[in-house]
């Protein structure tokens, strides 16, 4: 998380471009990425997994136009979010407002049964799902090292909206991980 | 504020670190499932998921075409800001809920009670959707301020001329009246003035206050 600088993006991009030797490469350094991403912003595993795999059929798609790109990471990044904000647009009616996010705490016990990441980070994840959703976004980038401007490419925002963004949900962060009203991990059995 | 600072590097940096790890077999196995389930499309399929990705990048630009047609054409704009906001495009939402708000100023000027009523309806509709999106970053009083108005406008006694009136339209105001208009930015307070029926009547009150004041001194 120390690294923010452009030298550190240019090295991160450089680092997406190298990984694009092959489909399957590229697919190995970002499937984890992409898929932990989309849990902290999907009200369920099973969407962020279906919108994870809806976008590398995409990418593969257009692996010759993606091979040009500066930063096929955020190309994937973005891609992926838009599709499931869509998704959840699609999904929300006007008596549903309050974000969906928040109250699936089963579903999201239930991922920390099958991937080690999510139940290693459980509070976090359930703290980042609590976010208003602009928020919650802001700090995924975040978590996948990614600086603010960065941040702000991938989801079509000016670098001082996602700044602003960050300090609101860095706020409310602190307080949500001191809570020890926050729910437990749950525990992958290791037999 | 450093990303670091705002965070704490300490909270996230695990998670951080840790991200990008899953055991190799389970990466396989979902790769060789994808590579499948890639092979086993229809030619529609393919077309579909294409125009889905090709079409993703047009959010942003109806956004950037709302932003555009803002100052000249509020009837494209909103247009525009719908387009990205029915697909919860970042900031579309509050924005749309402001044009409308200035839309249905314009059907109350000329009287079209109804149409600037369903308006404020859908700006308040907007409102709330960009709130529970948390969109209130830039302005962000300004964004609060425009939903209590617009919940107050919903209000049926809102618009009955109270006694003493000098139009139907004094009370109107979207901006809230003639003190904050005059402290709104110059080209917007011009912009406002053309259209808004209340502050000009509020206006042609002060002038004949004033006239009277002068005259009794």
């Amino acid at each position: 998380m120390a690294h923010r600088s452009k030298q550190d993006g240019d090295e991160r991009g450089a680092q997406a471009r190298l990984s694009m030797g092959s489909q399957e490469e590229f697919f190995t350094r970002y499937w984890p990425r992409l898929v932990r991403f989309l849990i902290t912003q999907a009200s369920n595993h099973s969407l962020a997994e279906e919108v994870a795999g809806d976008t590398f059929l995409k990418a593969w798609d257009r692996w010759d136009d993606l091979l040009t790109y500066e930063r096929p990471d955020s190309w994937l990044f973005k891609v992926a979010l838009r599709e499931l904000r869509r998704q959840e647009a699609k999904a929300r009616t006007r008596d549903s407002l309050a974000e969906d996010r928040t109250g699936n705490m089963a579903d999201l016990q239930g991922t920390a049964l099958t991937d080690d990441w999510v139940a290693d980070n459980f509070a976090l994840t359930a703290a980042i799902r609590t976010l208003p959703r602009r928020q919650a976004e802001v700090v995924a980038c975040m978590l996948l090292g990614y600086s603010t401007r960065e941040t702000a490419e991938i989801l079509g925002v000016s670098e001082g909206t996602a700044r602003s963004h960050l300090s609101r949900a860095a706020g409310k962060l602190r307080v949500l991980l001191t809570d020890a009203e926050l729910p437990g991990v749950a525990r992958k059995d290791p037999s | 504020m450093t990303p670091e600072e705002a965070l704490g590097a300490d909270v996230l940096g695990s998670a951080a670190r840790t991200i990008g790890e899953m055991p190799e077999e389970a990466v396989q196995s979902k790769f060789a499932q994808l590579q499948q389930m890639r092979g086993a499309r229809t030619e529609r399929e393919i077309i579909r998921q294409q125009a889905e990705a090709d079409s993703l990048e047009g959010d942003e630009a109806a956004y950037q075409a709302g932003l555009m047609h803002e100052k000249s054409d509020l009837k494209k704009a909103a247009r525009w800001y719908r387009a990205a906001a029915v697909n919860d495009f970042p900031g579309a939402s509050l924005q749309l809920a402001k044009v409308l708000a200035m839309l249905a100023e314009e059907h109350y000027a000329k009287g079209e009670t109804h149409a600037g009523e369903a308006l404020i309806e859908e700006a308040s509709d907007w409102c709330v959707k960009a709130c529970a999106a948390g969109e209130f970053v830039e302005g962000e009083a300004e964004a609060f301020d425009l939903m209590e108005e617009l919940n107050a406008r919903l209000d049926p006694d809102f618009r009955r001329p109270g006694p003493g009136s000098r139009s139907p339209a004094a009370g109107q105001c979207t901006r809230g009246g003639l003190t904050k208009v005059i402290a709104m930015p110059n080209d917007a307070m011009e912009e406002h003035l053309k259209s808004c029926g209340s502050c000009k009547a509020e206006q042609a009150d002060r002038a004949a206050t004033g006239a009277s004041a002068s005259a009794s001194r």
